[in-house]
């Protein structure tokens, strides 16, 4: 190797370290100091779980993690859905305006979060209903749909629909050819939209922020509440609990997209 | 044949209303709101289209009922509109050889690097930005690290400033930008390079004229998905601007708190998506076929 491409072999390294030290620092530092037992947050004195399990003593915590459990569950069901017939009626018609319509479902993404958050809001007091669990879920389907849509797309994108067809010439039914061929074909892309939303919908503060109501708090909305009062352990706590929830999906989600795609290779 | 497109038709045209419903539904909402005015007691009084929430956004009545700018909308609007500025280019500065190096490993690292990269993306935006508090107080981390190098180290005094907002948006997004330019950088032939080195252009002409337009829609794409969320951003400015430096973002949502003005806020997010339309609309003309999502997702 020449001395300079010996150079930006090192320099590579560097960036690559830099670049993951910025983004993995704040993560490790603030998992850290949650096992601190000190009060004073950032001062390290000793290794600690206590703040763990003071949050299981927690109920308003704990209401809110329901809250957020049934919200993620439910909106990640509708946006599947709705995303699903859409993304396969798409790839099976050609017309015109075809791509503009592809465009719609992709259109919550361009939208900055609060602009949608206060919409909802004035949308959902337009038409009678009062902040809490169904409008929670209302807003988080809206914002849902593209995580959905997009991986049943890309998946589809490598279909082979003739397998489609060859199961209707074979004089099987159509909701047999569905649910015999159509739908295990798309699976791994409507279990991964259906997992993003998900993960999109537990770590959603914002429209969560306006369309809860009292009672109906989601986590990212108390911890909100908590860190305005302050930095404190319970809130390294719950935080940490926070990181560590979605990058345990996000790995498990990686793990499994890796396999199928292993199997697709087979 | 036909019966099979009929059924595509329904399968499109339901999700299609549904969306419209639970997405375009609240956009209408706050434009009809945005031509509202304030009611006497908050909220909304309905009656009759009027412009006052937009002659509001540059003039309000001072304490004598006459008009005077509006600086509270202006400097947030600029200030939004720096920052995401500068967010969008710090985060190309970084992506643009981390996507490189990335698309140049073997199947396996690349692997690797990217789920590194998407992991942080995933975890909660509150969290990460919190984590950024605990770096960046007095006697914090940051404070902490550089008095134990340099005693008698005053401390940074970083958070609750501007740069502190500017940290915690290139945190908050910086993977929105690598991942779509990873996409163009994948598909790039690098035997293109090494022509343009035989042919004898050097280093940086081959990288402005040869590799740049190349990676051009990942770039779009990136600074699309990087600049949006920061425009309209609300945690960071909140958490570490310490709500003194106000984004729009947190200008809206004061008008459905405190202010309980909805029609300005409406208004001020009327504002919002204009601003962004504008970007798009030249970040459209500078690419070659537009930008478009799919680069990344």
């Amino acid at each position: 190797m020449s001395e300079t491409g010996k150079a930006r072999h090192l320099s590579g390294r560097v960036l690559v370290v830099l670049f993951f030290l910025f983004l993995y620092f704040p993560l490790f530092a603030l998992v850290g100091l949650s096992f601190n037992e000190n009060r004073s947050v950032t001062v390290w004195t000793g290794f600690s779980f206590d703040w763990y399990l003071r949050l299981l003593e927690n109920e308003d915590l704990l209401l809110a993690a329901r809250t957020s459990i049934t919200v993620a569950l439910a909106s990640a069901t509708l946006a599947t859905l709705i995303a699903l017939p859409a993304a396969v009626g798409l790839a099976r018609t050609s017309f015109r305006g075809r791509n503009s319509l592809d465009g719609a479902f992709r259109l919550p993404l361009l939208v900055p979060d609060i602009v949608f958050a206060i919409g909802a809001l004035l949308f959902v007091l337009s038409i009678g209903l009062k902040p809490g669990l169904a409008t929670l879920i209302i807003g988080h389907t809206a914002f849902c749909i593209p995580f959905c849509y997009l991986p049943i797309r890309a998946r589809i994108a490598g279909f082979d629909w003739s397998l489609v067809d060859a199961s209707s010439d074979l004089y099987s039914s159509r909701i047999r050819t569905l649910r015999r061929v159509t739908l295990p074909l798309l699976f791994p892309g409507i279990a991964a939209g259906f997992l993003l939303a998900f993960i999109v919908s537990l770590d959603d503060f914002i429209v969560s922020f306006f369309l809860s109501g009292p009672g109906s708090i989601t986590v990212p909305v108390y911890v909100f509440g908590l860190i305005r009062i302050g930095v404190t352990p319970e809130v390294n706590a719950i935080a940490s609990l926070l990181v560590m929830v979605s990058v345990t999906i996000t790995i498990l989600f990686f793990i499994a997209q890796s396999q199928s795609q292993r199997k697709v290779e087979k | 044949m036909s019966n099979r497109s009929a059924h595509s038709y329904l399968a499109i045209g339901l999700p299609l209303l549904a969306l419209a419903f639970l997405f375009f539904g609240p956009l209408l909402a706050i434009l009809a709101a945005s031509f509202t005015e304030r009611a006497p007691n908050g909220g909304i009084d309905w009656s009759g289209p009027v412009f006052d929430a937009y002659t509001a956004l540059f003039y309000t009545p001072d304490l004598f009922g006459e008009l005077e700018p509006n600086r509270a909308f202006l400097s947030a609007f600029s200030r939004s509109l720096y920052l995401a500025t500068c967010t969008t280019l710090i985060c190309l500065v970084a992506a643009i050889p981390m996507a490189i190096y990335i698309s140049r490993r073997s199947e396996r690292t690349k692997t690797l690097l990217l789920l590194l990269i998407t992991i942080p993306f995933w975890a909660n935006l509150l969290a990460r930005n919190y984590a950024w508090i605990l770096i960046l107080r007095a006697n914090g981390l940051l404070d902490s690290a550089l008095q134990s190098i340099w005693p008698g180290f005053e401390g940074t005094g970083l958070l609750y400033s501007e740069t502190a907002i500017l940290i915690g948006l290139v945190y908050s997004f910086l993977p929105f930008m690598v991942l779509p330019i990873f996409a163009s950088a994948e598909r790039f032939d690098w035997d293109l390079v090494s022509a343009s080195r035989d042919l004898g252009a050097s280093v940086s002409r081959t990288y402005g004229k040869v590799v740049l337009p190349l990676l051009t829609p990942g770039i779009l794409a990136g600074s699309i998905l990087v600049f949006i969320p920061s425009m309209g951003n609300f945690i960071t400015p909140q958490l570490l601007g310490g709500g003194q430096d106000f984004m729009l973002g947190n200008l809206i949502a004061l008008q459905f708190g405190a202010s309980r003005n909805w029609a300005h806020g409406a208004a001020i997010a009327v504002g919002l998506m204009i601003g962004i339309s504008l970007v798009l609309l030249c970040l459209r003309r500078l690419g070659p076929k537009g930008p478009h999502l799919s680069g990344g997702a």
